[in-house]
């Protein structure tokens, strides 16, 4: 087993654990997990399913708290805030990008952005509308703007779904299993588009089942039963 | 329009048959409130207004001695706002060919300068001619009489036939066809032609600054003494409750009914709004998952619902309102023409439009509150967990097996979860 340290810090997990009780008895889903993440990474976490990959996310979104240990994320204490601070904060420094998209379906695509940056207000509202074109026109849906989600296929749903969680400029994106559900070639499109933003200053993580070496990952963490089993950097 | 609530407005639009439900369920409660709470205004009010306008006596006492009486002196007393002579007679009439029923006979001294028990002239003449009478005109409810027919008056055993020349109104006397029997009203000399009874043996009078029956009555004693020292033996002494109308606790009972039926009927409205709400949000698991995933606090998640509900508030009240405002007036009409007096009120309080605005608006997020509170109070994790876990996911480790597994499912939403969540594949 092996432990990640990087000496830029962004992310940092310090002996963060997590496991749940139940009457079948304690289940340790993370154990001393100790990893730093830098800022501009591209990050793949892969592992089997229940190796913990997404208890990490959780820790690292701030849905979740650790049983034992701290994570601080850019010089905040991630763990330590209440729900409605990390609201607040998960809006303004992580965009999370969803397997099936979630986006609002009841509101069109630009208005989901929009919804994004409501909630946040760190984006000036005179500002707002312009910014979301924009992401969208970035993603390359900027036509779509006004439909609803259901209207869009899968691969241009995942796109807005991108814009979304760049809506705010977050320093980080989270993604899990963001290809999970696009055939190959949309999957791709979204790859390429991970890169783009790592090349633009953003720090990507995506939790994935697939083979991390066809996609330009500079780090891929290898979870096994709740540990960090491999840490493969300087990939790229 | 704001993102949010234009959010909250997408999704009561997306589910019309939803929405139309519990719009209808709340207008249904808050016509039926708002009509009980509109005639209420009008009847509470207009009841006791038709009665004290009439100027009610405070005290009706009978003598055989009362000639001994000056009247006019009597008014000069201290206390003593006015007073006259008002007799009654309790004989039959016929109001069908061979049905006869009570009929009550007032003498009156002047029809033209009523200081007491005022009735209003509706029909015919206002002072009957000697040998004449008026009837109330609720005794039409129970006879063919009417202006210009000659009324058969049963007295012992003698039938007199009087002309009837008017129809007055008497908003002080219970409603004839609810006891079955006629009010007439004659001059003293005719009075005393039908009854062969003396017209000053019954005086009604009205004090002055007196408010309970207590009151009335500890003056009405002191009264009868000093008509005792002046030979007048008082045999009755009547006290109406002051300034209440002898139906008005029939008309509390009757409202208060139908408020409890009114209430009921929007406790059952705001109940189906409160389980609607449950529904919406329980089916909104997820969406308020990530909507918080994304950076919305609690409150601002909350207020997204109480919006919701704000909108089928303003909604309904706009529908209910001016329903309530028609069907209560209508109900006033119907309650007044049965008990026999005049809705006076043309103008509702705007303490009554504002009971029902704040009902329309406020009541149904008071009963949605608990259930939205419970939506929006679940964790980020939780919600997002919702969609329970993959059932063909045959490598599934022992862990994600165990009942905690939902709290590692994170994101993994791999069953699509709603209709509404749907797309084309690609």
């Amino acid at each position: 087993m092996k432990n990640s340290n990087n000496s830029n810090g962004f992310i940092q997990f310090k002996q963060v654990s997590k496991w749940f009780e139940s009457a079948a008895g304690r289940f340790d889903a993370l154990k001393n997990i100790d990893l730093s993440i830098g800022q501009g990474e591209h990050v793949a976490i892969v592992g089997k399913s229940g190796s913990g990959k997404s208890t990490l996310l959780n820790m690292l979104t701030g849905i979740d708290h650790p049983s034992q240990g701290a994570v601080t994320i850019n010089a905040t204490e991630v763990h330590t805030l209440d729900e409605s601070r990390l609201a607040t904060w998960r809006g303004a420094n992580i965009g999370i990008v969803f397997q099936f998209f979630q986006l609002i379906p009841t509101l069109s695509i630009l208005e989901n952005l929009l919804l994004a940056m409501d909630f946040v207000n760190v984006i000036p509202k005179k500002e707002r509308r312009q910014r979301a074109e924009s992401l969208l026109a970035q993603v390359g849906i900027a036509p779509h703007a006004g439909k609803l989600p259901a209207a869009l296929s899968g691969g241009e749903q995942q796109r807005a779904a991108i814009a979304r969680a760049l809506a705010n400029n977050p320093p980080i994106l989270v993604a899990d299993e963001p290809t999970g559900n696009l055939d190959s070639k949309t999957a791709l499109t979204v790859q390429a588009l991970f890169v783009e933003l790592v090349g633009n200053g953003k720090t990507v993580i995506v939790v994935t089942h697939e083979n991390v070496s066809d996609v330009a990952y500079n780090r891929v963490i290898t979870l096994n039963d709740g540990a960090i089993a491999d840490d493969k950097k300087d990939l790229r | 329009m704001n993102i949010q609530l234009k959010k909250a407005l997408s999704d009561l639009t997306t589910h019309p048959g939803r929405t139309a439900l519990v719009i209808l369920a709340l207008v249904i409660g808050l016509w039926g409130v708002g009509s009980i709470l509109v005639s209420y205004a009008v009847l509470k009010s207009d009841l006791n207004e038709n009665y004290t306008r009439t100027n009610p006596a405070h005290v009706v006492m009978t003598s055989k001695n009362f000639d001994r009486l000056d009247l006019a002196a009597f008014r000069n007393r201290p206390g003593i706002v006015s007073a006259e002579f008002r007799a009654l007679s309790f004989q039959r009439i016929e109001v069908f060919p061979d049905q006869w029923i009570p009929l009550w006979v007032f003498g009156v001294e002047d029809f033209n300068n009523f200081n007491l028990a005022h009735i209003y002239n509706e029909e015919g003449n206002p002072v009957p001619e000697p040998g004449t009478m008026l009837i109330e005109r609720d005794g039409q409810n129970v006879s063919d009489l009417k202006v210009g027919t000659v009324a058969r008056v049963r007295v012992g055993g003698q039938i007199i036939e009087v002309p009837i020349t008017g129809i007055a109104f008497d908003p002080a006397q219970a409603p004839a066809s609810q006891d079955a029997f006629i009010y007439a009203y004659v001059d003293k000399e005719t009075y005393t032609a039908i009854t062969g009874e003396p017209a000053n043996q019954r005086l009604i009078f009205r004090l002055e600054n007196v408010t309970t029956k207590q009151d009335i009555q500890t003056i009405a004693n002191t009264i009868v003494d000093e008509f005792e020292q002046l030979g007048i033996t008082v045999e009755t002494v009547n006290i109406p409750k002051p300034n209440e109308h002898p139906h008005q606790f029939q008309l509390n009972t009757l409202l208060a009914l139908q408020g409890s039926i009114g209430g009921l009927a929007f406790l059952m409205g705001a109940v189906l709004v409160s389980q609607l709400m449950s529904a919406i949000l329980t089916q909104q698991v997820r969406q308020i998952g990530v909507l918080k995933a994304i950076g919305a606090s609690r409150w601002q998640t909350l207020k997204i619902y109480l919006a919701m509900v704000l909108i089928f508030g303003a909604v309904s009240s706009t529908i209910a309102i001016p329903l309530a405002v028609m069907s209560g007036y209508a109900f006033a009409e119907f309650v007044a023409r049965t008990i026999n007096f005049e809705v006076l009120t043309t103008t509702l309080p705007i303490a009554v439009y504002v009971y029902l605005i704040v009902a329309g608006l406020l009541l149904p997020i008071l009963v949605s509150l608990l259930a939205l509170l419970k939506g929006v109070n679940v964790s980020v994790q939780a919600a997002l967990s919702d969609y329970g876990i993959r059932p063909d996911q045959s490598d599934a480790t022992a862990a994600a097996r165990l009942p905690l597994s939902n709290s590692l499912i994170f994101w993994r939403c791999e069953i699509p979860c709603a209709a509404e969540d749907a797309w084309p594949s690609p």
